[in-house]
């Protein structure tokens, strides 16, 4: 496409108008007649033994129509298969939609109660007798792996659910040949993006017929889809996804347990039942992302290259065996983050422990992958006494070298790295900025600036998480598909059809602009069909609103899908001008030969013809304008399935963003601030510019919050004490700096559009940015941050040298 | 035991049997039918339910029904006037605040509430004013740019 | 949330009839802030919520220059900080009620809600005490008066017996004018103060005159370091005074370990905060 009208440009927001007037349609927002309203049973203790569960005084209440029980989802419902999230558990471990026979977690559901109104649900919630036995919990992770603690799974007879490892390169020669090796121990906490709407489902099922249909939040339509499928044994199933409050990964997985537990109550009652859950119940139980420990080190030559990285890493899996070693295997992504490293040994080791299980929120993994490396590269600096520049541009892949085939398989598209790093540094003046340090520290101002670099991968391949586990039985699909469809109305308009939920990131809008490009008309021309609708949604195994999906997979079916009826559209009107397809253009929704005042028929002509009037249609071209695309990434071959070797094509495009914070401390309160945070980023072709960068602003917003101190906090009993936004530590509009956004694509030659990942994005490389940022203004007293976060207390002890005195469980 | 109340809200008056604990969020969007007010965390925190009380912007969620018998409230159903979206939400639409839309109508109605008594705001009180309504989407950058806009189209528009 | 019946006496001596009536059943709200999350968590469960906003003239603010501030236990703390006497005569309290959580909170919750929960973690107390504030205290038989100091007992315990509201506050006039708040807070501005320090100061020639000094989340009840103040009273100011001020400050307050900071942490930030704002306030009395 030459000269692109829609495609880059700014454009209206179709979804706008209904969020700034109240008329989004969340899952809350609707109801059926009859509908009940549930509630769910959760669990006070972190570890302990269900002796019983009545719910005799429970149901006394005439307003009180069901009770769901361990016993009963033992009976009625089978346990979930383990899927990708957990390749890596060779023997299966029961999990059923609530808790059976142990509770794991505070607020582990083990039953739920429907009832005519909330009110009564509540009350009756409080009369279900359970009988508890406590176990002692297992908080630490250096705790449970220890073989006096309390085990939680005594199918597996210890804590330590997995262990595994993976090596690209030869990593034994880098360290043979290294000058040195540069060690670090560095950690990550839990924290989650927690979406603003909470969980909602309501579930209504037709006996007589046998179908079940679900209104959900969620985020992907496959795992509900299956998890009924596998607990309830219900093969008619229809997932219908409304506007969506925010997904962040939260509304994947763990939903599907209460999307089950509400189908029960559905099912048992006969009724609609609608199940909304609390904020703190969100908090103890919704999913978090999981904290992570790296024993990391780096072979070295003196001059900086990086010959070899090595790392063994522990990771806080909670009390779910169902995402054991999601955390790790998504390291996959960007494993070689931007550098050519010819080897790397990673080693994982998943711990499970008393706290809410962990579910792949933004970036999963791979924000930790970035962490040690950008880490890494600060320390290396120190050591060999160069900049982090220098470290830095001495390992970066050149751009003469795209495409470049990394040593664990993935292919990066396109890239400017050196690039990216000395826009950045030209559009802060770093230089200026160092002098402006040196001047600061002199009048006793402890001014620090990070400069990161970090790739931000996307379109995932389904079959990446078989590297740690080729053998699987049950595969998990490979590669992605995922469609759309377009149809040209009776009157000349368009409707749009995607494959995808969506939780807030314009799907409408960009892929208007995109149709309207491919189609010539303009996209206040073309609607988008809301809710996602499993029966009618063109949908494979990447309608997955997570992973960057999106821009891969949504886009190049709008995009297949605009062209095939771009192209019935010209024979239609060919056939119908006496022409040849060849001399016709489209403008405005106006087929014409260029120049010619007869030979013109606009789109709601042809409409009027290819659905009304068979006559005109040519002979052996199907009637209707209408097509569907389901799409497929064309080079994504060799590597999408794993063998033996290990290389894989974990994803397939190649975002990248270089990452500059400036900020200053109070060393007696330990606060920071940011006085500046600015990306130098590459999305590829940007479709949509205010659109990537809202996603931009508020993934960097949340690395930057997570650095300086949101997370969550577990006492040493295994209660959590986070469970109120504030407690939490979310940031506001007043605490939030204005991060600044600089575009440098080199567009992907292998995308529909020359488009790239835009979600996930700045949440990947700020947490590093923030440490290395701190760590430079605390460079006097000889500070080395290796922990996040960065809360005025951990800053406080840091510039003051104060140990711990008790260690706190994260 | 239920009460009678009588609310106005965006202009009509509304005349309900209520429970006593009912909370005025959830008043607004099951007893007069109006979703566009939501709930995000029910205690206070997030400002997705912020709502005018007599002018003055509250969170619906720590009200209870009974609590507005008599009184007026508008939500962010009340705002645009036949389809004609007013300048805050014109501003917030063309400035792309928003992402999922969730926070939307609570930062709305605390803009608008700001606007009216603060017409010229600079960015830090704008931020300072929209504390109370928490968005995990956009990092709030355009949000505060389409505050500004709409500030400067209500000046504008008043010459 | 529980059930329970709700009741809006247009009268004071209807609301004490009630409130004999139902004794312990009965809770008073009159923003309802706080006690509508507690009832929603079910720490507390009354059977009876009497609320005291149709009473008149119970949220009025009055200033008198020989008398002082008088604020009805019905004001919002959002009213508190736009009073034009309060602006103009008690710039510590218009500066704290401009902190207390955020605008949407500060138009509900009520100043006599605030004081009669005896929750140390909030803003205004520290300050009232710091300008020598003292509490009417009114029932069906009567009226007294007790000093803010003494009417925090214990967390969320107040000297309030039964059958007793709180009915006004008395901010006698202003008689420092150096004064200082500091609400330090790790993230969000709308969260409760991690250590909350409110000073008042009166000097002369470099010498502390008089001085009052109010702390709150740092300890069960909201603190007046009265031995604080003995440092620094009748003394040149001086940087080894103020230091010395603020550790004894310190040894006033007992901070618990909570997610906002371990006790250890606190402990310190009392001292830097202190020494901060005996150092603004003195800079203001001048």
């Amino acid at each position: 496409m030459a000269d692109k009208k829609y495609i880059g440009a700014r454009s209206r927001s179709k979804e706008g108008p209904r969020h700034v007037t109240g008329r989004g349609l969340y899952t809350d927002d609707f109801t059926l007649p009859g509908i009940l309203q549930a509630m769910i049973l959760r669990s006070p203790h972190a570890h302990a033994k269900i002796n019983s569960v009545d719910p005799s005084e429970a149901l006394k209440n005439p307003d009180v129509m069901a009770v769901v029980t361990p016993e009963d989802v033992k009976r009625q419902t089978k346990p979930f298969k383990p899927g990708r999230y957990a390749a890596g558990l060779k023997r299966p471990i029961d999990e059923y939609a609530g808790a059976i026979e142990k509770v794991r977690y505070v607020g582990e559901p083990l039953g739920a109660v429907a009832a005519r109104s909330r009110g009564a649900a509540e009350d009756a919630l409080e009369l279900i007798q359970v009988d508890y036995e406590p176990l002692r919990p297992v908080v630490d992770v250096r705790e449970a792996i220890k073989p006096s603690s309390a085990t939680l799974f005594d199918e597996l007879g210890t804590n330590l659910a997995w262990q595994g490892s993976l090596q690209y390169g030869d990593i034994a020669a880098a360290f043979k040949s290294a000058d040195r090796v540069v060690k670090e121990n560095l950690k990550i906490h839990r924290y989650s993006s927690t979406p603003l709407e909470p969980f909602v489902v309501i579930a209504s099922y037709d006996a007589a017929s046998k179908r079940l249909t679900v209104w959900v939040t969620a985020q992907v339509p496959e795992v509900i889809y299956d998890g009924v499928r596998e607990a309830l044994g219900l093969e008619d199933v229809r997932v219908i996804i409304p506007d969506v409050g925010g997904g962040f990964g939260q509304k994947i997985h763990l939903i599907r347990k209460y999307v089950v537990l509400v189908s029960l109550l559905a099912m048992k009652t006969g009724r609609p039942v609608k199940w909304i859950e609390d904020r703190s119940e969100h908090m103890m139980a919704g999913g978090h992302a999981c904290a992570q420990e790296f024993e990391a080190e780096a072979a070295v030559k003196n001059d900086g290259t990086v010959l070899g990285l090595r790392f063994n890493e522990y990771d806080d899996v909670g009390g779910s065996i169902s995402t054991l070693t999601i955390h790790f295997t998504n390291k996959l992504n960007n494993l070689s983050n931007t550098y050519r490293t010819p080897a790397i040994h990673m080693i994982g080791n998943a711990v499970v422990t008393n706290k809410c299980p962990v579910i792949p929120n933004r970036g999963i993994g791979k924000p930790g992958m970035c962490y040690i490396w950008e880490r890494m590269m600060d320390r290396v600096a120190q050591e060999l006494n160069l900049t982090p520049i220098e470290v830095r541009r001495k390992n970066l892949i050149q751009p003469n070298e795209m495409p470049y085939r990394t040593i664990s398989g993935n292919v990066y598209d396109s890239g400017d790295y050196p690039g990216l790093l000395s826009t950045l540094l030209e559009k802060i003046d770093y230089d200026k900025l160092r002098e402006e340090q040196k001047k600061a520290r002199e009048q006793g101002r402890l001014m620090g600036i990070g400069i990161v670099i970090g790739v931000e991968p996307g379109g995932r391949n389904a079959a990446r998480d078989m590297a740690i586990f080729p053998e699987m039985k049950e595969p998990p699909g490979s590669g992605g598909v995922n469609g759309a469809t377009i149809k040209l109305e009776k009157n000349g308009t368009l409707s749009l059809h995607l494959g995808s939920p969506n939780c807030g990131q314009a799907h409408e809008t960009t892929t208007a602009q995109v149709a309207a490009e491919v189609l010539g008309t303009t996209p206040d021309q073309i609607s988008t069909s809301i809710p996602f609708d499993s029966d009618l949604s063109p949908w494979g195994v990447a309608a997955a609103n997570s992973g960057n999906n999106f821009h891969l997979y949504d886009i190049g079916a709008i995009h297949g899908a605009a062209t095939k009826l771009r192209e019935k559209v010209l024979r239609l009107a060919a056939h119908v001008l006496s022409t040849d397809p060849k001399e016709l253009t489209i403008e405005n929704g106006v087929v014409q030969v260029p120049g010619s005042a007869m030979k013109k028929i606009t789109f709601a002509e042809l409409g009027r013809i290819a659905y009304n009037n068979q006559h005109l249609i040519p002979e052996g071209m199907e009637a209707g304008l209408q097509a569907t695309h389901y799409y497929t990434f064309p080079h994504a071959k060799p590597n999408i399935v794993p063998g033996a070797d290990r290389l894989v094509r974990a994803q397939f495009t190649f975002s990248a963003g270089a990452h500059a914070a400036i900020v200053e401390v109070d060393k007696t309160t330990g606060m920071v601030e940011v006085k500046r945070y600015m990306i130098v980023g590459d999305n590829g072709t940007v479709i949509n510019p205010d659109v990537v960068n809202g996603q931009v602003y508020g993934s960097a917003a949340h690395g930057i919050a997570v650095a300086l101190g949101e997370g969550f906090i577990y006492s040493s009993e295994g209660q959590p004490l986070t469970i109120t936004y504030l407690d939490y530590g979310k940031c506001s509009a007043a605490e939030t700096p204005r991060v600044e956004v600089v575009h440098r694509p080199s567009p992907s030659p292998f995308t529909s559009v020359g488009q790239k990942a835009a979600g996930e994005g700045a949440a990947i490389p700020s947490p590093a940015a923030i440490a290395s940022a701190v760590e430079d203004a605390l460079q006097p007293f000889g500070v080395k941050v290796r922990e996040l976060p960065l809360s005025p207390e951990a800053v406080w002890r840091l510039a003051n040298d104060n140990p711990e005195t008790e260690r706190r469980s994260f | 035991m239920k009460q009678t109340i009588r609310v106005t809200v965006n202009g009509r008056v509304y005349q309900e049997d209520v429970e006593p604990r009912i909370l005025l969020a959830h008043f607004l969007r099951e007893n007069i039918g109006l979703t566009g007010t939501h709930i995000g965390c029910v205690v206070g925190e997030c400002g997705a339910c912020s709502v005018l009380l007599d002018s003055k912007v509250v969170k619906s969620c720590l009200h209870f029904a009974v609590q507005a018998d008599g009184r007026e409230i508008t939500t962010i159903e009340g705002l645009a006037k036949d389809g004609e979206l007013n300048p805050v939400q014109e501003a917030f639409v063309k400035n792309y605040a928003f992402q999922c839309g969730y926070c939307t109508p609570g930062m709305v109605m605390t803009s608008y509430a700001l606007l009216q008594t603060n017409p010229n705001p600079t960015e830090a009180e704008i931020r300072k004013a929209l504390a109370g309504n928490l968005c995990m989407c956009t990092g709030y950058v355009q949000i505060v740019d389409a505050v500004k806009e709409a500030a400067k189209q209500q000046s504008t528009a008043k010459v | 949330m529980i059930r329970f019946d709700y009741q809006e006496p247009t009268t004071l001596k209807k609301a004490f009839s009630l409130l004999e009536k139902h004794g312990d059943d009965a809770r008073v709200i009159a923003g309802g802030t706080s006690l509508l999350i507690m009832m929603r968590q079910r720490l507390l469960m009354p059977k009876v919520v009497i609320s005291l906003t149709r009473i008149p003239k119970f949220d009025r603010i009055t200033y008198k220059p020989n008398d002082g501030l008088r604020i009805g236990a019905g004001a919002c703390h959002r009213d508190i900080e736009l009073s034009p006497p309060v602006k103009k005569h008690y710039p510590l309290l218009h500066e704290t009620f401009r902190k207390v959580a955020q605008p949407r909170i500060r138009n509900m919750g009520t100043i006599g809600g605030n004081l009669a929960a005896g929750d140390p973690l909030t803003d205004p107390g520290a300050s009232l005490i710091a300008l020598d504030a003292e509490v009417t205290l009114t029932s069906s038989k009567g009226q007294r008066t007790v000093r803010l100091d003494e009417f925090f007992v214990d967390y969320y315990q107040t000297a309030l017996e039964a059958g007793e509201l709180l009915t006004e506050i008395h901010v006698p006039p202003p008689e420092r004018p150096g004064w200082s708040h500091i609400k330090f807070t790790p993230r969000s501005i709308e969260d409760f103060a991690t250590v909350g320090v409110a000073i008042t100061v009166k000097t002369s020639d470099g010498t502390c005159e008089d001085i009052r000094l109010g702390l709150n989340s740092v300890a069960s009840t909201i603190v007046h370091a009265k031995k604080a103040e003995a440092v620094l009273r009748g003394k040149p100011i001086t940087e080894a005074a103020l230091r010395e001020m603020a550790e004894v400050a310190s040894t006033e307050c007992e901070p618990t370990d909570d997610n906002r900071g371990s006790a250890e942490y606190k402990l310190d930030l009392i001292k830097v905060l202190v020494r901060r704002a005996a150092e603004e306030a003195v800079q203001r009395a001048s």
